[in-house]
């Protein structure tokens, strides 16, 4: 009998390892922040029908975890394949510390069509190393989201306001700061967000040859402003929000001052009465507040429409409003947006110990194989979760079992764009035009990074000036020093120039120089 | 004139070792997994010190990573940031100790001084109850009394014409802090006092009755003097904490809410925001390292001092 048992366990022991090899197959370990809903099923269409041999396995981490988590868990070795990174989030400092596989073999080569035709050359150029490597995919519709303003649509209603200029918006204001009490403030804001791009100049600027950088600075508002010349070959200047207007003299008029001192001097505290006490505690001014019916406001970009539109219909009566505060981009000027740097914001990275490279840009190569591939992950199943018109726009279909996914963390793509077919005419025009190349105008400065830790002499300065700027940065932007800004704002510049800020401008113009001398633009 | 030397040799510290293991082998075993815990988590990691003077990469680790002398060091020196921090850091502990140290005791004679005994249980439970409750869970309750628009203190002081914006006002969190943190950590620091308490032999008290001692002069000439050498040995245990600021509770309450930074921005705290927003690991260590040396020195004068007062009550 035991014999007969030993044979047996024996038996169902070498036919499970025969089964495993046959069926061999490769898990992606994929890392992604936020949420997708009634993904299984997706999955479940994916392995019938790619034929790869690839098992997807996504960890889910919020945001804020996601940017803390990610670059400890690579440090560490921890299987992971392809993860969510971007220059907002660890990419530069990443690609630096050489924690990124160098994935350009697997562009333009014909054993990945689907990459070849989703990333071309010029949309790969600003990931694109001097050495022709790549540690980065880029996943982006368009090189710049329409930022804007969500309101209520319902309230301005009842109080008769028209919201179509900056001026409108501060009436809305104010009638549901008197009238709605119940209200913890008209505008909602987020801590880290601030007044984020409400009310300044920025495209401006750019029009006008004057760029900010990202990691010139900690955040939105403290990045360094650099002014280049014409003919963009030269640098004339630089500034920071703080600095004395002697730095911004060769900056070309009207910006030949310290406009963001005056921004937030003059503007960000306007703007600032109507925001929520303690604001700048806020974790999640969207969710906490907007969706709460806790405000009448809230700043965010036009990518996010669809969202805030459902949230906003599930509190009685209400309608959501959208206002973008760029009088240029409203109008849908051609030409009028104009990059600074980055000309993609969110990326998709293969960590370098992987063994998975190969499955990792083959399961990304089959998304961008056809636009049903593509349609499979970013909208669902077809008939079941979204349908398509005849001009290939999409409807997404309702109920508890609908598909959801964070597409700007995998499938955009600027060849790969499908509109809602449900937006109103207005919206839907924005976002035409956001997603039209000719709605840009190339830079001389696209495709620049700044390298804070290019010298030891840079690393001290900029981590003294970071520790500086976080003092400071979040009540300046969200206008909390109210009538003592201007005198913080001397403070914090004092504080700054101790901590060695003048080495880092320096730093900034010496990089933005040799990338212009380098591109030869 | 010559004396003679008439006085036993002493052994050679081997014959001593041996002879001391001897003796008390047994006590010296029951040190051991004290000692393994230290060194495991608090020795071995000192190995990770070398990371403060490494411009430290991830993929080469400590091995891999180039040296780079003090340059990490440089930063924190070049704001001055790291005195203002180290300052809150020992002005908060300083307070933190000596109010909680005051209200443990306080404490501890007041329900060595209840006759009922049900009386004494309940209140001392609920007393000891807040040391469980989580700082992100006091940081709730907090919120609800002095978030500026919904909070009932600040509500109740807005009203009664004296308003304060606590999220803006730095000034008032040192005391907002020791408020909270007597009411979380008064009744648990209670019991070691209590037991102390406990353990006077009750004719002392008797004697003290006999000749007419009230309740007051039993409790200064008698509790207060025998608990004085408790009292110093777990304030030598709070100083030697002293450069760890409590991030837990800090961070829970405060935040990023910079403007309340002069106050209430202490070395941990510090460190992780550097952490956080440089992503380099090199100047964290550093920020970390020149906490763990202050600290060290601290307790280093601390206990000489103490040795000097008090020499019964010196740690080492």
């Amino acid at each position: 009998m035991k014999k007969l048992v030993a044979l047996l366990l024996t038996l169902v022991m070498a036919l499970s390892m025969v089964l495993t090899a046959a069926s061999a197959e490769t898990e992606l370990k994929i890392y992604l922040f936020g949420e997708a809903q009634n993904m299984d099923k997706v999955l479940a269409r994916f392995y019938a029908e790619s034929g790869l041999g690839i098992k997807l396995n996504l960890v889910w981490n919020t945001g804020a975890d996601h940017r803390e988590k990610m670059p400890l868990l690579i440090g560490n070795e921890e299987p992971c394949d392809l993860v969510f990174d971007a220059y907002w989030m660890n990419l530069a400092t990443m690609i630096k510390q050489e924690m990124y596989a160098d994935i350009s073999s697997y562009f333009h080569n014909d054993a990945y069509p689907g990459l070849k035709a989703a990333f071309s050359e010029s949309y790969l150029a600003q990931v694109t190393e001097a050495d022709g490597a790549i540690y980065a995919l880029p996943i982006t519709q368009a090189p710049n989201d329409l930022q804007c303003i969500f309101y209520r649509e319902d309230l301005a209603q009842k109080y008769g306001i028209t919201i179509d200029s900056l001026e409108s918006l501060e009436a809305y204001f104010k009638a549901v700061k008197e009238n709605e009490p119940d209200m913890v403030a008209p505008l909602g804001i987020g801590g880290g967000r601030a007044l984020y791009y409400l009310d300044s100049d920025i495209m401006e600027k750019r029009l006008a040859n004057v760029f900010e950088f990202s990691g010139t600075g900690t955040a939105v508002g403290m990045e360094f402003e650099v002014a280049i010349s014409e003919d963009g070959k030269t640098v004339l200047g630089a500034g920071a929000i703080g600095a004395p207007d002697a730095y911004y003299a060769n900056f070309p008029a009207p910006y030949n001052t310290n406009t963001r001192s005056e921004r937030a001097i003059t503007k960000l505290t306007k703007w600032a009465q109507y925001t929520q006490a303690n604001s700048i505690t806020e974790e999640d001014a969207k969710n906490n507040l907007f969706f709460t019916g806790l405000c009448a406001a809230i700043e965010g970009n036009i990518s996010g429409y669809e969202t805030c539109k459902a949230e906003i219909e599930k509190i009685q009566d209400a309608k959501l409003g959208m206002f973008v505060y760029n009088d240029g981009l409203r109008n849908r000027t051609p030409g009028y947006f104009v990059t600074s740097g980055q000309t993609a914001w969110n990326f998709l990275c293969v960590p370098y110990y992987s063994q998975n490279i190969d499955a990792a840009m083959q399961f990304i190569d089959w998304i961008f194989q056809s636009p049903e591939n593509h349609d499979l992950f970013e909208l669902g199943i077809a008939g079941e979760d979204f349908t398509l018109n005849d001009a290939g726009e999409y409807t997404k279909l309702t109920g508890s079992n609908v598909y959801t996914f964070p597409g700007y963390e995998l499938t955009w793509n600027p060849n790969f764009i499908r509109t809602n077919a449900n937006l109103d005419d207005q919206v839907k025009a924005l976002v035409k035009y956001m997603n039209d190349p000719t709605s840009y105008t190339a830079s001389a400065v696209d495709g620049f990074t700044f390298d804070n830790q290019a010298t030891p002499a840079l690393a001290t300065a900029y981590a003294a000036v970071t520790a500086v700027q976080s003092e400071y940065i979040r009540p300046l932007m969200h206008g909390t020093y109210g009538a003592d800004t201007a005198a913080m704002l001397a403070e914090y510049w004092d504080k700054a120039s101790a901590a060695g800020i003048e080495t880092v401008r320096q730093a900034v113009m010496e990089q933005v120089q040799a990338f212009l001398d380098a591109h030869g633009k | 004139m010559p004396q003679s030397n008439t006085a036993v040799p002493k052994p050679i510290p081997k014959q001593r070792f041996l002879r001391e293991m001897k003796q008390n082998g047994f006590l010296y075993l029951l040190t051991l997994p004290g000692i393994l815990f230290f060194f495991v988590f608090s020795y071995v990691p000192m190995g990770g010190l070398v990371i403060a003077f490494q411009d430290y990469s991830m993929r080469y680790g400590i091995f891999g990573s180039r040296f780079n002398g003090v340059d990490n060091f440089k930063f924190l020196f070049q704001t001055g940031d790291i005195w203002r921090v180290t300052g809150n850091t020992l002005f908060l502990n300083i307070l933190f100790i000596l109010f909680t140290t005051l209200m443990s005791v306080f404490l501890a004679v007041l329900f060595s001084e209840v006759r009922s005994r049900g009386f004494k249980r309940i209140t001392q439970s609920i007393s000891i109850l807040p040391n469980f409750v989580s700082w992100t869970v006091i940081a709730l309750f907090l919120d609800a009394f002095i978030d500026p628009t919904t909070g009932m203190l600040a509500k109740w002081l807005a009203r009664m014409g004296y308003p304060v914006d606590f999220y803006a006002n730095a000034a008032v969190w040192p005391t907002l802090l020791v408020f909270l943190r007597i009411w979380q950590g008064a009744g648990y620091g209670a019991i070691v006092y209590i037991a102390t308490i406990v353990g006077i032999d009750p004719q002392i008290y008797e004697a003290a009755d006999i000749d007419g001692a009230t309740r007051l002069q039993k409790i200064f000439r008698i509790t207060i003097p025998i608990l004085k050498p408790t009292i110093i040995l777990m304030t030598l245990f709070g100083v030697g904490r002293i450069f760890y600021g409590d991030f837990g509770m800090i961070y829970a309450l405060v935040g990023d809410n910079s403007l309340l930074f002069k106050t209430t921005d202490v070395i941990d705290t510090y460190v992780y925001r550097m952490m956080r927003m440089l992503r380099n690991y090199g100047m964290s260590a550093a920020t970390g390292m020149f906490q763990s040396v202050l600290g060290f020195l601290f307790i280093m004068v601390v206990n000489w001092l103490a040795r000097k007062l008090e020499p019964d009550s010196a740690l080492f």
